[in-house]
């Protein structure tokens, strides 16, 4: 029989362990005591789950998480606006929504993400982006903002738009989704060839 | 050793196509551009292209497909061109690139002018149109022409300077000007 002497322990409201081993003979006994203690922790852990109801859950009150799932928006008149398909969307219940490997259709426009931040007020902050149109010049840069409303889009990021025979670098983009027209500034370099 | 003959030979085949690709590409500079996605027409702003031995600036320029294959540029403001035969000022015109080559180009401006390289004598063009024709190997001047070699100046309305041969001549009289030759004494 191996004595363990503890003189308190205690759980409060942020979990944390405070307890005092005063005495032991072997350092396995360290060991028991820990996992004894953990499972301590995951039982308290357990009882203060938080329930999700609709109504907590319908009124944002947690956040929630959502896999390979497909927002789209319509405009008034019943007319599919923008659809965003992304692997994961974390929406925490304050704060911008999180999405990553994304796919942006915008009207004519095709926009793959890694990364991307939805604001409140539907602005779209996005990370590593490709163009995807196939019949279109590519376009691939860092960062793009996007004002989802009215279909605007910039970045001062570096962007390379590649062609058939050749590509650009331009030091920053402006454009609209909703048109053809890309707009490079701040200075551009390319080349063409055979 | 082998492996060491085979990592040279792949460095030197790199750097040979390197160097190649380099010469064969042409080169675009500009402050800014308005890309059209579906058509590939472009707008530039303060553009600059290069294809080694040419080199045109302008401050705007207009294409309809930035395909270099067959490509007829645009140019306004203040352009500047210069190539193995001199260098040309114009305030517009248009180039041709044909297969990536530069192959022709006309200008106007009042008067445009043309600075030709020649290691023995001064000879400028001046008119209000000048055509570049490197397929044919010559520069012609039309409208107020002038083209002068040393101080011997020939004026007229259509005036080609042959670039194999470094002479003038007249081209069609149907403007109805005489060819006038002058012997500038100093």
């Amino acid at each position: 029989m191996i004595p363990i002497v503890v003189d308190h322990f205690k759980l409060d409201n942020d979990l944390m362990l405070s307890g005092i081993i005063n005495y032991i003979y072997k350092p396995q006994i360290l060991g028991i005591a820990i996992i004894l203690s953990l499972s301590i922790i995951s039982i308290f852990n357990l009882n203060n789950t938080q329930n999700i109801t609709p109504t907590n859950f319908l009124n944002q009150e947690i956040g929630h998480y959502l896999r390979n799932s497909t927002t789209k928006v319509m405009d008034e008149a019943g007319q599919l606006f923008y659809s965003i398909r992304a692997e994961s969307i974390q929406v925490p219940p304050q704060g911008s929504m999180i999405l990553e490997s994304l796919t942006l259709e915008y009207l004519d426009s095709n926009l793959y993400a890694l990364r991307g931040t939805l604001n409140n007020d539907s602005r779209l902050t996005l990370a590593d982006i490709t163009s995807q149109n196939s019949s279109q010049a590519q376009f691939i840069t860092d960062n793009l903002e996007i004002d989802l409303v009215d279909g605007s889009a910039n970045t001062s990021s570096e962007v390379r738009i590649n062609f058939e025979n050749g590509y650009f670098i331009a030091n920053g983009l402006i454009t609209n989704l909703g048109s053809n027209t890309i707009e490079l500034i701040n200075g551009l370099y390319g080349e063409f060839g055979p | 050793m082998d492996c060491m003959v085979n990592l040279a030979l792949k460095i030197f085949l790199l750097l040979l196509s390197t160097a190649s690709f380099a010469q064969e590409n042409i080169i675009l500079e500009a402050e800014k551009s308005i890309l059209d996605r579906e058509s590939n027409s472009a707008s530039f702003e303060q553009i600059r292209i290069a294809r080694d031995p040419l080199v045109v600036s302008a401050d705007l320029a207009q294409v309809d497909n930035l395909d270099f294959s067959q490509t007829l540029w645009t140019l306004s403001g203040n352009i500047n061109l210069e190539n193995e035969f001199g260098s040309l000022m114009a305030d517009s015109g248009q180039i041709n690139f044909n297969n990536y080559q530069f192959s022709n180009a006309i200008f106007f401006g009042t008067p445009s002018r043309f600075d030709l390289l020649q290691s023995e004598q001064e000879t400028f063009g001046e008119a209000n149109r000048i055509e570049l024709n490197l397929d044919e190997r010559n520069i012609r001047f039309f409208d107020d022409a002038l083209i002068q070699v040393n101080n011997t100046q020939f004026r007229g309305c259509d005036l080609i300077f042959d670039l194999n041969t470094n002479r003038v001549t007249a081209g069609y009289s149907e403007c109805g000007e005489n060819i006038q030759i002058t012997i500038v004494v100093d």
